[in-house]
């Protein structure tokens, strides 16, 4: 049976850092917005751990922990304070009530996953699936226009589809085989989605789901996100949305699409759009990345924005973090990008001395 | 310059900055630069939160009380806002389209985490209080008026090329008993 922690925060913001920072583990998370309804699920579910925040309103923390400890039915259930109050007087009063550790916001998802680990089995999923790795898709659509754009549109990824037109059929399918993620449609005739989720759920746990719906149907969204679906995506799809989001949902590790080893060099390709999201995504692999890279035995990195137009602040800062880490590890760098770019690069004050060499072959003959 | 609270105005400021950078750091990986620094004791009517932003602001609000008691605003563009927010819990924009609620929410937690930094500091120096939670102000061309206050300062930020502030109002209660 898996473990279960009760996350008893007021913001929705820290709850939901909590699920990601143990998305790849076998755990439930069950969630309480304040000390009462804290206290209630305690007492039902009896939680192997609860994460606990100080200041929230009904009731704080602090009382929530004392009741806790002083209930015979709870007083067993360990707890680890999560809060931003962390002055030394408060934290040696709270320790007394009977805690197993203190984290101070803000916090690392690391140093998280590391303590609620001294506490109780996680259960860590192994992720080994990368961009590059066969991944099943189950496609429940009833529109075959839907489904043909969903294939043509990510046939540049090795993920076999398998398409169910009718709800009873994605069921079916859902049972005979171990799929690895389910794209599904929530305008099935007669709100079939919602049932269907219902069933794979009570066959198998833990295959993520996604819900496709029309735009402007927000109601339906959020129905969807109560049902139970890990994500939606809106209709007409955006594939690379559609892409981003899979790879969140299952885990998959997408640093081979920006980060590549050739012969002499590791490559770091910018996309075409560098939103805010994906410089995050790109920046969370850089540290590691680097650091492999020199432990092969690289010696240089090529920045490649040959593919992007705009040289935004996103990207400038993106850049600037590549230069400061190989810079730390002793790699050189070089930025490779199109003739546009190149323009407006001399356009800002931290861009215009960069050389910007033209592409790939020329680092080479340089 | 000294304050009535008895601790240096640039020992204020490093410990503003401090708790600032290490939640910018810490929870979205960022580098945020301080660009000014100005005290609004003198200042008589109220101050606008970002002068000069055309956008609708969204200001998180911490409160602390106990040995000394205070506010700490948080401002910046709605842009801004959503990108941090996007940033922190990784989310696409159009994801967060129309999700005042959720971005609320990560502005407000964003302020309690940077209140709560500086806060305990000053718990550590012996002025001990506790935090409230946190509240939001959306809109655009509004003032901050104060009560009077012991001290009173406004940091302007950078961050993604972006103006943030950092409004700071405290002052000390003299017959505190924790």
């Amino acid at each position: 049976m898996k473990n279960r922690l009760l996350t008893v925060d007021d913001s929705k913001t820290v709850r939901i850092l909590v699920k990601k920072a143990f998305k790849n583990c076998e755990l439930d998370i069950l969630e309480a917005t304040n000390g009462v309804e804290g206290l209630s699920v305690a007492s039902k579910e009896q939680p192997d751990l609860v994460l606990l925040d100080v200041t929230m309103p009904v009731m704080d923390g602090v009382e929530m922990l004392t009741r806790l400890k002083g209930d015979a039915n709870t007083k067993q259930i360990p707890v680890i304070m999560l809060t931003a109050e962390g002055g030394r007087e408060n934290v040696l009063k709270i320790a007394k009530l009977g805690i197993r550790d203190y984290i101070v916001k803000p916090f690392e998802e690391e140093v998280l996953v590391e303590k609620v680990g001294r506490v109780i089995d996680l259960n860590k999923r192994e992720v080994h699936k990368t961009i590059l790795d066969k991944v099943k898709v189950l496609l429940v659509e009833d529109k075959p226009a839907i489904v043909d754009a969903i294939k043509d549109g990510l046939s540049h990824l090795p993920w076999e589809f398998t398409a169910a037109t009718k709800a009873y059929e994605g069921i079916d399918m859902y049972t005979d085989t171990d799929f690895d993620l389910v794209l599904m449609s929530l305008s099935l005739p007669n709100d079939a989605a919602f049932e269907v989720i219902r069933k794979m759920r009570s066959k198998r746990h833990g295959v993520p789901i996604i819900g496709m719906v029309v735009k402007i149907d927000s109601e339906r969204q959020h129905k969807a996100l109560q049902a139970g679906f890990d994500a939606t995506v809106t209709k007409p799809i955006d594939l690379v949305e559609l892409e981003t989001r899979a790879c969140r949902v299952m885990g998959v590790d997408t640093s081979p699409k920006y980060f590549q080893f050739k012969d002499k060099y590791m490559v770091i390709k910018v996309p075409q759009v560098c939103s805010m999201a994906r410089i995050s995504e790109m920046q969370s692999f850089l540290s590691p990345k680097v650091t492999e890279a020199v432990d092969s035995g690289y010696k240089m990195v090529v920045l490649d924005a040959s593919e992007s137009d705009d040289m935004d602040v996103n990207l400038i800062k993106f850049i600037l973090d590549v230069f400061a880490a190989c810079k730390e590890i002793s790699l050189n760098c070089v930025i490779v990008g199109n003739e546009k770019l190149r323009k407006e690069g001399q356009g800002f004050e931290e861009t215009k001395n960069w050389k910007i060499l033209s592409s790939i072959e020329e680092v080479e003959v340089s | 310059m000294t304050n009535v609270i008895s601790i240096p105005d640039d020992q204020v400021q490093t410990m503003v900055l401090n708790g600032l950078t290490d939640v910018f750091t810490t929870m979205l990986q960022g580098e945020i630069k301080l660009v000014s620094c100005k005290s609004l004791m003198d200042v008589a009517e109220g101050t606008a939160p970002l002068v000069g932003v055309e956008e609708t602001l969204v200001v998180g609000n911490v409160g602390f009380a106990g040995a000394i008691s205070g506010m700490v605003y948080i401002a910046m563009p709605e842009s801004l806002a959503k990108e941090i927010t996007g940033s922190m819990l990784g989310m696409d924009e159009d994801e967060l389209e129309g999700e005042h609620e959720m971005i609320n929410d990560a502005i407000g937690e964003i302020t309690n985490m940077s209140a709560g930094a500086y806060k305990n500091q000053m718990s550590d120096l012996g002025y001990s209080c506790r935090l409230t939670i946190p509240s939001i102000i959306r809109g655009k061309y509004f003032v901050v008026e104060a009560a009077k206050a012991a001290f009173r300062q406004l940091y302007l930020f950078n961050y993604l090329g972006q103006p943030l502030s950092l409004e700071l109002i405290m002052k000390m209660n003299d017959t505190f008993t924790d």
